[in-house]
């Protein structure tokens, strides 16, 4: 498996007392496999997001991440790891309003000191396989929503990760647009034998999904594919 | 630094006022450095110029001329020192009112022997031998000539103008050199009995002042302590030097709120570089590098500014100094200390918790 997690445990405060988000959850995701997680608003999904791509620990139990155990980490070596192994893509794309998109790509080479010639010609790659080509020296205001989300997805593929991680990656786009965008993140994920998950509240990444998880109380639980959102 | 250049290459204007703040405190500290460097001058240039090493004072005075007086008994045991030259020195403040016509002059009155060391050029020691005069500082020069008789307040002793030479000014008046005895003639009259201010010395190498100042009934100083004996030069230095370090003290903390505000406006751009494999040293870098790069290049345009601005005042009755070690001091100063005042916000930075690249609350 890529990605793995073993009876992962986070708590919130919540007013004087403490509230479960994720209760000793357990999930896999094997490589090239693309699993939806859907769950209502404030259960946690984006959390365990955060929890299975390092950007958070969890109070409990254990995130192997391409087959390293994660828990005995220091803060360094979470954060390279998280650098190498782990895509993310955003609600909104979250690009830096500063960057053209090519750019966006290059930082990532430029964040592990690995801008090169081969890095930038990657970069190119990446935006012409995902019909950018022609977009790469655009500004983010200046890309549409749909170019924007696929610069984003172009980015988290920059650092060929073993995982993929994206949340909401079509809330903000109309049906039309979130299901080309949400084929294209399934595609390339299964392309690349990407461990992918997917957190979402819409049709299209379901749609695209090999498996549907949801969250509901601090739990997971499996919902079969083609079943309505809740 | 990557994200940094671009994002100053593209949204420049967002540092354009923090920038022009930076600016206006280098612009305002170049010039009043050129200030403070011009009052110095004014202040103790005279002295400052002179071939001395120390100055022996009456016990008491503070290395005020004016408050020190000393007698023959002093000089021979200063000149009885081995490797010490030694030579008396008056020191007063007089009005000089022309005899025809001209400008009345505030003159600082050194008085000194023809043979005196301080007098090193040969035509300088034919003036002082020669009949009572005046040689004064070349700044009066065009406005005073060669010939031209002025009448000492108090004295009514009536002096020619002998010659000029650069003999700068002494609190915050041009000085003019006239023979010890002359000099005597108009601070005491006709009972001076031997008697100047301070003695000039200039040692050789190392001298026991102590055992000497005990002998010869003096209190020595040297030529850079004894500036502070110059009518109002501590209270002036002080408050120049108090100025500055407001003007470098409020930059500093000028930049460190901006970046402090910056850093919380970029809280999840910062997250996402670390949710991109970005260590705390590399976010680090690119903030502190991209406003040094900032608070360098306004430093730079502002004490250029400065220095034009200074050049254009200076030379009137404003005493203006521009020097290039000054300015390129406070300018580096003023560099340095802006950066510095960007640590504060180093704290907020490493602090960012990744997951805000989520939008989601750590």
């Amino acid at each position: 498996m890529s990605l793995e997690l073993r009876g992962v445990t986070v708590t919130v405060p919540d007013g004087d007392g403490i509230r479960t988000l994720l209760d000793a959850v357990d999930l896999a995701v094997a490589p090239g496999e693309v699993v939806a997680l859907t769950g209502a608003s404030g259960s946690g999904k984006s959390t365990l997001l955060a929890v299975a791509g390092l950007l958070r620990r969890p109070e409990a139990g254990e995130v192997v991440l391409a087959g390293t155990p994660t828990s005995g980490l220091g803060g360094r070596a979470r954060t390279k790891l998280r650098g190498r192994t782990v895509g993310v893509v955003y609600q909104s794309a979250n690009l830096f309003p500063s960057l053209t998109a090519v750019e966006q790509l290059e930082m990532v080479a430029h964040v592990q000191g690995r801008l090169d010639a081969t890095a930038r010609r990657r970069a190119r790659d990446l935006l012409a396989g995902l019909g950018l080509a022609e977009r790469a020296a655009r500004l983010p205001h200046h890309l549409s929503g749909g170019e924007r989300q696929r610069v984003g997805l172009a980015r988290a593929l920059m650092a060929e990760p073993r995982v993929l991680l994206a949340d909401e990656p079509t809330a903000s786009l109309d049906p039309r647009l979130a299901d080309d965008v949400a084929d294209l993140l399934a595609g390339q994920a299964r392309e690349r034998g990407l461990a992918t998950l997917v957190v979402t509240h819409d049709e299209a990444p379901l749609r695209h999904a090999d498996r549907r998880i949801e969250l509901d109380g601090g739990a997971l639980r499996a919902v079969s594919v083609g079943s309505t959102v809740g | 630094m990557y994200l940094a250049v671009r994002d100053l290459r593209r949204n420049w204007r967002r540092f354009g006022l923090v920038g022009l703040v930076v600016g206006l405190v280098a612009v305002l500290s170049t010039v009043l450095s050129a200030l403070a460097t011009g009052l110095v001058s004014d202040g103790i240039s005279g002295l400052r110029g002179l071939p001395l090493t120390h100055l022996a004072f009456e016990p008491g005075s503070g290395a005020v001329f004016t408050r020190s007086t000393l007698d023959a008994r002093a000089l021979e045991a200063w000149r009885a020192t081995p490797g010490v030259e030694a030579s008396p020195l008056g020191v007063a403040f007089v009005n000089a009112a022309p005899t025809t016509t001209g400008p009345r002059l505030d003159l600082a009155l050194w008085g000194v022997p023809a043979d005196s060391f301080l007098v090193a050029r040969p035509e300088a020691r034919a003036a002082l031998s020669g009949p009572p005069g005046l040689v004064l500082s070349d700044e009066l020069e065009g406005q005073v000539e060669v010939g031209d008789r002025f009448t000492v307040a108090g004295s009514d002793l009536e002096l020619p103008v002998l010659g000029f030479t650069y003999s700068g000014s002494y609190g915050h008046v041009p000085i003019a050199f006239t023979s010890l005895a002359t000099w005597q003639q108009i601070h005491y009259g006709s009972d001076a009995r031997g008697r100047f201010s301070a003695v000039a010395l200039r040692f050789d190498g190392p001298v026991d002042t102590a055992a000497v100042d005990r002998a010869a009934g003096t209190a020595t100083r040297s030529k850079v302590s004894a500036y502070s004996g110059s009518p109002g030069f501590s209270a002036e230095t002080a408050t120049m030097t108090m100025i500055r370090s407001f003007l470098v003290v409020i930059s500093a903390l000028i930049v460190g709120a901006f970046f402090t505000i910056w850093t919380v406006q970029r809280t999840r751009q910062i997250g996402l570089m670390k949710a991109l494999g970005a260590s705390n040293a590399y976010i680090v870098r690119d903030g502190v590098g991209q406003l040094a790069l900032v608070v360098v290049f306004f430093t730079v345009v502002g004490s250029a500014a400065g220095a034009l601005l200074a050049g254009v005042a200076g030379g009137g009755d404003v005493p203006i100094e521009l020097t290039l070690t000054g300015t390129l001091t406070t300018g580096v100063i003023l560099a340095v200390v802006g950066v510095l005042g960007s640590v504060v916000a180093l704290r907020r930075i490493t602090r960012v918790e990744p997951i805000v690249a989520l939008g989601v609350e750590p």
